[in-house]
């Protein structure tokens, strides 16, 4: 149901509806009551005038058909008296939704825990560590280090727009919600990210001692005895996360209507990424362009030729998809990432083997990328498991300039400046 | 039924009421329990005797009429006096206390040192001849800002007074010493590290930092980070000298670590360094070039009075400080000035002499290059530090402004961000930046990103400079195109006016900006904001700050170095990254 919650709030853009949905049945039966109530009255009075006395031929109506209309109101206005009771007494207990809580006040605490570094064992990482608002929700490190310095295996992939998604991993199809994702940087024996597993009662204790974080469960989790719990803490972050959503690019004003927004050069991208020769849209697909959460599992993750060490392996031990599929077919998949914000979210790749958009449009220019030297030799536009679809192209350098202005129209800069997505928690520098 | 309805009425009006008050509370205010939850308990430092012996001077010192901490690391009656006059001069104690309450801020000399050739500009050069010229920097805690004097101690004249707001000089001895203290003595530091750290464990324990989210975010307060290796990784203890505590602990990955006992480098004599190449300018006349060059206190080696077959192209350039970052997002990392041995605190100093020697290309002597590496003790070692610089001048009239990580440092996972500054020679000049179709001209100060999607052209050439006297020179920003292993520069490039006498720039520079900014206030901003001025009829500087990241990648190795047995002994392996603009004569 949680995971209903917050794709339903997320993708419907809704993250106050429900709430309001419910304190309008509230408060908007009495009113509706009164007009019944009302109605009621005056129409029996007018029936029972122009019945009796004017009778005009258009409003004929016999004591029988009045009695029935009566009727009907009246158990119209009951059915809504027992609506709104329900959710009155459903309020008085914690609230309209079967989770009993209040979105916006779970928002508020999801956010304020995803910038706070008392989630991780020693006080230095938050989500937002890795996930910075400033850079599109990433942090420009080709993989990230935890609380310990541990380097993790992958990149780290941007927020905006996340909810979207039906799978929450690079290359890990088990992985379809914002939840179970939540599980690897908190919890993680093998890459310690925030490092909690042998500190999460300490930290649950720093949570229930903070005066602020204990007022913001209670009124998340009304209903719940012990609120500050990690299913809580997860559910209020994910429900954070799912309200990260933004589409204000230049290409969406673009398709909103605004002709200035792209430029000609955008525009001549715009045609190249979806030509025959590059065909980039197949795969990065409208309105996200990455992975369509639509599509079978093979048309979202893909092997594009990063590598190709001594049997088609990738590097670091990292063979994407077939690590869980324990498929050899799947040996490099990685799932479509998102072309929205590549302006902020460099490096680029699962691994951020690439470190600018340039050194990235190269290997699919190329069909694949070939590494002539050290540990990780090979020639990735072989590997057997690539992609049919990297086939490789040649363009000039004003179509590549198209391209990446096309590109970086993509880049929605009010996620720089939404203060939904801003740290609440920054520090006052200036004392 | 009429009853019924109205007692139901009633009853719901009443729940839509409380219905409000319960859901629509407001959230409480942020109060500080969040904020501070992720602040160090450091009480452990507060009764070390060498921090309240420091506070003690400290408090002393506000109550006098001077609150000025004097300068703590000399006895030398010459700085002395330099301090005095300093002092007793209105200018220079302009900031000592609040304007409106008139309470003392917290002062202190941090430097005092025999001014050289590199801290003198045009008027002031005059006054300096017969070498009892001094420079005096004081620190204010409070407002974050230094002020240099340079005094003449003879004549008793103070020459010049400067404010820079938002800038630290380099540390003191003693402060470095109190630092490393608070670190060791810190128990979440000894905690993470298994063990006590000593004195000698520390490094880069006078490099100033900053970390976001703390008072140091951004260098608003004085901090330094005494950093500790452990295997693979080091343990950096950002060290907040304003407050005298720690502000945070942060952990980087430096990769294999090496071997313990760094690999022996051919070291010159300190002494002959600093009496050759750091005291006075040299004269350099080559392939019809002449100039000047030194090695400064803090911003490298620095060329002035450039000028090809007789005509003056430079005025100086000079590399004023490495920005050095190990998280965009934290904002943790060094800023590093490189410098002469002596007379200078820079970490990263001149082991080896200036070197000068041809370039070829084709067997074909095609020009000369200016090179001098800066280098920290213990490099290649974690947290050691190399850095070059290179003036590469051709038979042709073109030049290149190069400088060069050689390696290894903090992290695998830093980024470099170099500050070199360029001054044109000649009273004016104009600058001009393509746009893809034509070239555009820039009306007032301002600076410039280069990206995926800047216009180049087809030579390669993105602004264009213009002088007098047929000084006129496109500028080719690092693309990876100068077969030097660079992988390009992604440099802003800022252009300013200079302004002789307002010291911005002209003479050594303090560090200008703080480490790990990720976008364009690196330093130079500072003499662009808050108004841009006109560029009409003035002469330029031009500021170039590339952005180069690391890599430890085998096979992929960049901006970094590694030890590695060779004959039965360790050897050197450096990845050197080049970046810094070529500057080609419009013909």
């Amino acid at each position: 149901m949680v995971r209903w919650r917050i794709h339903h709030l997320a993708s419907a853009g809704l993250a106050k509806t429900e709430h309001w949905i419910c304190l309008k049945v509230i408060c908007l039966t009495p009113a509706i009551l009164l007009k019944y109530y009302l109605r009621l009255s005056v129409t029996t009075y007018f029936f029972k005038i122009s019945f009796f006395y004017f009778a005009p031929d258009e409003i004929f109506i016999t004591k029988v058909a009045f009695k029935k209309m009566f009727q009907k109101r009246i158990r119209s206005a009951f059915s809504l008296l027992v609506v709104a009771s329900f959710c009155f007494s459903s309020l008085l207990t914690g609230g309209c939704n079967e989770e009993n809580n209040s979105p916006q006040t779970i928002t508020e605490t999801g956010k304020l825990l995803f910038f706070d570094p008392v989630l991780s064992a020693n006080n230095s990482k938050s989500c937002a560590s890795c996930h910075n608002p400033q850079f599109g929700f990433t942090d420009r490190y080709k993989r990230t280090l935890g609380a310990f310095a541990d380097m993790s295996t992958r990149n780290t992939q941007g927020l905006i727009n996340v909810s979207a998604n039906k799978f929450f991993n690079w290359a890990d199809t088990s992985v379809t919600s914002l939840e179970q994702q939540m599980e690897r940087p908190l919890f993680s024996h093998s890459v310690i990210e925030m490092g909690l597993q042998k500190y999460d009662p300490l930290v649950l204790d720093k949570l229930k001692k903070n005066k602020q974080y204990k007022i913001l469960f209670e009124q998340s989790f009304p209903g719940d005895r012990d609120p500050v719990n990690w299913k809580n803490i997860k559910t209020a972050i994910a429900v954070y996360v799912a309200s990260l959503q933004s589409m204000n690019a230049a290409y969406d004003l673009y398709k909103k209507g605004n002709r200035s927004a792209m430029s000609a050069s955008a525009l001549r991208g715009e045609q190249l990424f979806n030509s025959k020769k590059l065909n980039c849209g197949s795969c990065h697909v409208p309105p996200f362009f990455g992975a369509d959460s639509s599509l079978p599992v093979d048309q979202q993750y893909y092997n594009i030729g990063l590598y190709n060490i001594a049997g088609n392996n990738y590097a670091n031990d990292d063979n994407g998809l077939s690590t869980v599929s324990k498929r050899e077919v799947d040996k490099g998949k990685f799932r479509t990432p998102t072309l929205r914000n590549l302006l902020f979210t460099a490096p680029y790749f699962h691994d951020g083997s690439a470190e600018t958009l340039e050194d990235a449009l190269l290997v699919f220019e190329k069909g694949g990328r070939h590494i002539e030297k050290g540990i990780w030799q090979g020639d990735g536009r072989l590997n057997e498991y690539k992609s049919k679809l990297i086939t490789g192209y040649t363009i000039t350098a004003e179509e590549q300039t198209d391209l990446i202005n096309f590109l970086y129209s993509l880049t929605d800069s009010s996620v720089l400046s939404n203060p939904s997505f801003q740290n609440p928690l920054k520090t006052n520098s200036n004392k | 039924m009429k009853k019924l309805n109205f007692s139901l009425l009633l009853v719901l009006l009443t729940a839509c009421f409380s219905c409000n008050e319960n859901n629509t509370a407001e959230k409480p205010a942020e109060n500080d329990d969040a904020k501070s939850a992720y602040l160090l308990n450091d009480t452990a430092s507060i009764n070390l005797p060498e921090i309240t012996a420091y506070l003690e001077k400290v408090k002393t010192t506000l109550q006098q009429p001077m609150p000025v901490l004097l300068f703590q690391d000399s006895s030398d009656q010459m700085m002395k006096d330099a301090e005095t006059i300093c002092l007793s001069n209105a200018d220079f104690t302009k900031y000592l206390r609040d304007s409106i309450s008139k309470n003392a801020f917290r002062n202190e000399i941090f430097n005092i040192y025999k001014a050289r050739e590199s801290d003198f500009n045009k008027t002031t050069r005059g006054f300096c001849t017969d070498g009892s010229c001094y420079k005096v920097e004081l620190y204010n805690f409070a407002l974050n800002l230094t002020t240099v004097g340079l005094v003449n101690v003879k004549s008793k004249q103070i020459l010049q007074v400067t404010h820079v707001p938002n800038t630290q000089p380099e540390i003191p001895q003693h402060l470095k010493t109190i630092a490393i203290h608070i670190a060791a003595a810190n128990t979440d530091v000894q905690k993470a590290l298994g063990f006590k750290p000593g004195e000698k464990d520390a490094v880069m324990s006078a490099t100033k930092t900053s970390l976001n989210r703390s008072r140091c975010e951004r260098s608003l307060h004085l901090c330094v980070a005494p950093t500790f290796v452990k295997g693979e990784k080091a343990l950096w203890t950002i060290v907040d000298l304003t407050e005298l505590k720690v502000a945070g602990l942060r952990w980087t990955n430096v990769g294999s670590a090496g071997p313990e006992s760094a690999v022996t480098l051919r070291k010159i004599e300190n002494e002959t360094i600093t009496e050759c190449f750091c005291k006075n300018e040299l004269n350099l006349e080559r392939n019809g070039w002449k100039m000047n060059y030194m090695i400064t206190s803090s911003d490298g080696l620095r060329i002035s009075n450039v000028q090809y077959n007789s005509k003056p192209i430079v005025s100086s350039a000079k590399l004023v400080d490495w920005h050095v970052s190990y998280s965009d997002t934290e904002g943790f990392g060094y800023s590093d000035a490189i410098g002469c041995p002596y007379f200078s605190t820079a970490a990263v100093i001149a082991v080896e002499p200036p070197e000068i020697s041809d370039l070829i290309e084709d067997g074909k002597k095609i020009g000369f290059v200016l090179v001098q590496n800066f280098s920290s003790e213990r490099w290649p070692q974690p947290c050691n530090y190399k850095y070059q610089q290179r003036y590469e001048f051709f038979n042709d009239g073109s030049f290149r402004v190069a400088v060069a990580n050689l390696g290894r440092g903090c992290g695998n996972d830093g980024t470099y961000r170099p500050v070199i500054r360029i001054a044109f020679a000649g009273g004016s000049q104009t600058f001009d930046e393509w746009n893809g179709t034509a070239w555009n001209n820039w009306t007032a100060e301002k600076w410039q990103l280069q990206q995926a999607n800047t216009s180049y052209t087809k030579e390669g050439y993105l602004f264009k400079i213009s002088g007098q006297n047929g000084m006129n020179y496109y500028i080719e920003p690092g693309r990876g195109q100068f077969k030097d292993g660079g992988r390009g520069d992604r440099a802003y490039t800022y252009i300013t006016i200079n302004k002789p006498g307002t010291d911005e720039g002209e003479t050594d520079l303090v560090t200008i900006g703080p480490c790990c900014n990720a976008d364009y206030r690196q330093g130079p901003e500072k003499f662009i904001e808050p108004t841009p001025e006109s560029l009409s009829g003035r002469s330029l500087v031009m500021w170039y700050v590339p952005v180069v990241r690391n890599d430890d990648t085998k096979g992929n190795e960049y901006c970094w170095a590694d030890s590695y047995v060779k004959n039965g002994v360790y050897s050197t392996r450096s990845y050197p990254c080049f970046s810094g603009p070529m500057f080609i004569p419009v013909k």
